[in-house]
């Protein structure tokens, strides 16, 4: 039964739907009936207990899964079929939840790839000379430089991603993701074994992204920080939606608290 | 120096010159993209027989005994070309086979049973390319020259030289440009470069035809210069030695893979081809491959990144001016306070 | 019929070197590019140290013995040193093809480039079955891999180590809940693996008649056809591989051409390789933890 909440009744339409997923691994059904929206400028949370089918959910907007039924639609486009990379390609950009930095490629080398795949990359252009790329990849590492002056990292730009610590690794993939110029952040427990001041320095940086516009779905166990961030938020349980709202409405439906939020 | 000595010298930098460029082709497989490509020999020889098909005119003369396929006589540069556009072609079921991304080691296991599997079926099928004993007296390019075995080897090696100009202009341009970033990404992570909107097939499939055409353009210069090709001059094991040259040398750079391949098939295999051979005919051989297991087990423990390891890419903002000296100190300011 | 027995008679081949190969396989998850140099050099070591002896229950003991041994150092100690270090799977699979090529051209360098030779004995028939004849080397190399499956079998299944090492090619946390230490059952695997694949060399040294220091190489392929295809770490279904592949190789051998008898199983495994890696009968993708 769902909590009827004033934000779930407005809803019928946002920037993400997904419309009934449902997606199963080796005769287990992961994910059963998921429903929700994700409306415009806000950071939506997608809480629930371990199993519950969060990361799933994920794989099955960004492409990585192909659900056995339902749909997901982003910005008015059906893109329940897409392959990852095409999901990207329209500005829904993901996270991953084991920090997923090109380890061999410097900060920098990791934020260029952030950017959107141009010209420049193409074989025609590395068989030319140097002049033929050399500008576009001259703005975009200008760019890269101003996004790591912003995160306050630009003193490790030139390090090997892979020697950097567990919270700056995820630091490096969220920079990486705002220079794809994302419509559509898809977090996937972006504090995760993150020491608190890094994680609160996260924080600050998602809530000023937000503050400018920026969308965003975030899956998290940290229930502080989702209280401090989310609104609404999605629960999850057993592979389906128990409810939504924000934390306060959230706390006051008894089966939430007892299938998650309660100790 | 004595003429003969003249003449092993400049054969070897022949040598050198048609493995660096199937080196270069396999470290674009390996070194960039990150396919385990162990069933590159194939290339090579791809690109050997079709090289010497298209330039031995008719199969079954009175004059060669052997069967093949297709069978004529076109201008040497061409049928040079056909032999790495074959590699190139080949490239692509090959990438078939990579875009399952199987397990690192099962990859390798499934490219070398291919290539066993393509080196017996060649062996036995007499029809395709003269079966066991394999092609024999291809025309040689600027065959009608009149000039000395000697001068030969020098008109051979600008031409092998040429080709490595080509293949380095080829590898070089991959690798320091954006699309090499990509590869090494996508050798990184497939799944993060698919997040960010590229295409893993897509790109994996450029490397391999680059590198595949590398590695049929080597057959083809080999065929050209040894005049002849046949099963046994690509076993599966081939490949390791290539593998080795990448190993040792170093993945991943140019510059790296060449010190490698100075060292592996010319160092090892080559230039001790001329010392003193002791014990029965062939014993030498077997020290070599004894040798080249045990420099790929040494340097994998040791030194897994080779004797020259890839290079770090450092980047820059171009307009170091006020911007460029005020950032630092803005951060270090902000860092302070937290 | 001649494919049914003699497919019989490769099949209780493939059949001993399959499940060495996969028990080690299952256990360790290092795929062993080595194990045909195994093979070979359990044969140079019987054969020399018997004396060319055709006695195949000597033979069997002696080369299971070396094949241990040599199996224990390659793959425990060498590989595993790698693996302990941090090394995956394609620079296992590097290491593994250069000890390989090490230990055969080892062999070669020491004896030389010459096929060795049992002296022909008495091969006289034993079993015949609708006019096609198996001799009594043949028809023992059948009953000892029956008996071998048996003991396999019976081990696995009743043993603490045998409980062990199917826990291990499971998960390889389970080990500790079996009670006994990972180390030693990786060290039974390789044992093991070595000692099944010294009985196979043994009986396919004598069963040919003659061997050069690559023997092992094709041979070791299509026993890994059979353990593939039967699905990676399932003894039972290597046994089955061998029976599928025992009869293709024959019934290729006879319908297309003797060449083709090799190449029929090697395109079987490439298809399994890429297509259904798991197996069979397996029911995980390969994807798990290396140890050695």
């Amino acid at each position: 039964m769902k909590l009827e909440t004033p934000a779930r009744r407005r809803a019928t339409t946002g920037l993400l739907e997904a419309s009934s997923l449902a997606c199963s691994f080796g005769g287990v059904r992961a994910v059963v009936d998921v429903s929700f929206f994700v409306q415009p400028g806000t950071i939506t949370g997608l809480i629930g207990p371990n199993g519950a089918g969060k990361s799933t959910v994920i794989d099955l907007i960004s492409g990585r899964a192909r659900p056995s039924a339902g749909r997901v639609r982003f910005d008015g486009e059906d893109i329940t079929a897409s392959k990852p990379h095409e999901v990207a390609r329209r500005g829904l950009i993901r996270t991953f939840q084991k920090a997923n930095v090109f380890n061999r490629l410097t900060v920098v080398e990791n934020l260029l790839m952030g950017a959107p795949e141009w010209e420049g990359e193409r074989l025609s252009r590395a068989l030319g000379p140097r002049a033929w790329w050399r500008r576009g990849e001259d703005e975009r590492v200008s760019r890269a430089f101003e996004v790591m002056r912003r995160f306050e990292l630009e003193h490790l730009a030139n390090h090997y991603a892979g020697s950097l610590s567990g919270g700056q690794k995820r630091l490096v993939e969220l920079m990486r993701a705002m220079m794809a110029g994302p419509k559509l952040l898809l977090l996937d427990e972006p504090m995760a074994g993150v020491n608190p001041t890094l994680a609160l320095s996260i924080c600050e940086r998602l809530e000023e992204l937000r503050d400018e516009g920026m969308t965003m779905l975030m899956v998290e166990h940290e229930l502080r920080l989702v209280e401090r961030l989310c609104d609404p938020i999605v629960v999850m349980a057993h592979g389906s939606v128990l409810a939504e709202g924000s934390m306060a409405e959230l706390q006051a439906n008894e089966q939430v608290v007892d299938a998650y939020l309660g100790d | 120096m004595s003429q003969s000595t003249v003449y092993y010298l400049s054969g070897l930098g022949i040598l050198f010159f048609i493995n660096l460029v199937a080196v270069w082709g396999l470290d674009l497989h390996f070194g960039f993209a990150g396919v385990n490509s162990f069933a590159f020999i194939v290339f090579q020889a791809v690109g050997a027989y079709i090289t010497g098909v298209f330039s031995l005119g008719r199969a079954n003369t009175p004059v060669t005994f052997e069967t093949y396929i297709l069978g004529v006589h076109w201008p040497w540069p061409l049928a040079l070309l056909l032999g790495g556009i074959a590699g190139a072609v080949l490239a692509v079921p090959v990438g078939w086979i990579a875009v399952r991304r199987l397990r690192g080691d099962y990859q390798a296991m499934a490219m070398l049973v291919l290539a066993l599997i393509a080196n017996s079926l060649i062996a036995a099928e007499t029809g395709w390319f003269n079966g066991a004993t394999g092609l024999e007296s291809v025309p040689q390019p600027f065959g009608n020259l009149n000039v000395s075995l000697y001068d030969y080897h020098w008109v051979f090696l600008a031409l092998a030289a040429i080709c490595g100009v080509v293949s380095w202009w080829i590898a070089r341009g991959i690798a320091r440009s954006p699309l090499g970033r990509s590869l090494r990404a996508l050798r990184e992570s497939e799944s993060a470069l698919a997040a960010l909107g590229r295409d893993p097939n897509r790109l994996r499939t450029i490397a391999l035809v680059a590198g595949g055409f590398l590695g049929g353009l080597s057959g083809g210069l080999l065929i050209q210069y040894v005049q002849a090709w046949g099963p046994a001059s690509w076993l599966y094991a081939e490949t390791f030695l290539f593998f080795t040259a990448i190993i040792i040398g170093g993945r991943g750079n140019l510059l790296g893979t060449a010190l490698g391949t100075l060292l592996v098939p010319i160092g090892i295999v080559e230039v001790t081809r001329e010392l003193p051979q002791f014990g029965y005919p062939g014993e030498f051989a077997d020290f070599q491959w004894v040798a080249i297991g045990a420099l790929m087990l040494v340097f994998l423990w040791f030194r897994p990144h080779g004797l020259i390891p890839e290079r770090k890419r450092v980047l820059r903002p171009r307009d170091d001016g006020a911007s460029g000296q005020e950032a630092p100190a803005r951060a270090l300011a902000r860092g302070s306070q937290r | 019929m001649t494919i049914v027995l003699f497919g019989l008679y490769s099949a209780a081949l493939y059949a001993i070197g399959g499940v060495g190969f996969t028990l080690q396989f299952g256990v360790t998850n290092v795929l062993n590019l080595a194990y045909g140099s195994l093979i070979t050099s359990s044969i140079f070591v019987e054969y020399y140290l018997t004396g060319h002896s055709t006695n195949l229950w000597l033979a069997m003991l002696v080369g299971g013995v070396a094949g241990a041994v040599l199996s224990f150092v390659v793959g425990f100690v060498v590989v595993g040193a790698f693996v302990r270090r941090g090394a995956a799977g394609f620079s296992i699979a590097m290491v593994t093809i250069g000890i390989s090529l090490m230990i055969q051209y080892t062999l070669e360098a020491i004896q030389g480039p010459v096929v060795n030779a049992y002296a022909s004995s008495n091969r006289s028939t034993l079993l015949s079955v609708a006019g096609v004849n198996l001799d009594s080397q043949q028809v023992t190399a059948i009953l000892v891999a029956v008996v071998l499956m048996v003991v396999v079998h019976l081990v696995l299944r009743l043993t603490k180590l045998g409980l062990a090492m199917r826990a291990t090619a499971d998960d390889v946390s389970l080990t500790r809940v079996s009670g006994v230490s990972p180390a030693r059952v990786r060290a039974l695997a390789w044992l093991a693996s070595g000692a099944l694949c010294g009985i196979c060399g043994a009986l396919l040294g004598i069963g040919i008649g003659t061997f050069d220091a690559a023997i092992g190489n094709d041979f070791f392929i299509t026993a890994a056809a059979a353990a593939i295809a039967g699905g990676v770490g399932k003894p039972y279904g290597a046994m089955l591989g061998a029976l599928i592949v025992g009869i293709i190789t024959q019934a290729s051998s006879a319908i297309v051409s003797p060449a083709f008898s090799s190449i029929s199983a090697w395109v079987l495994l490439v298809a399994f390789l890429i297509l259904r890696p798991q197996g069979i009968f397996a029911t995980y993708a390969a994807e798990r933890e290396i140890v050695a």
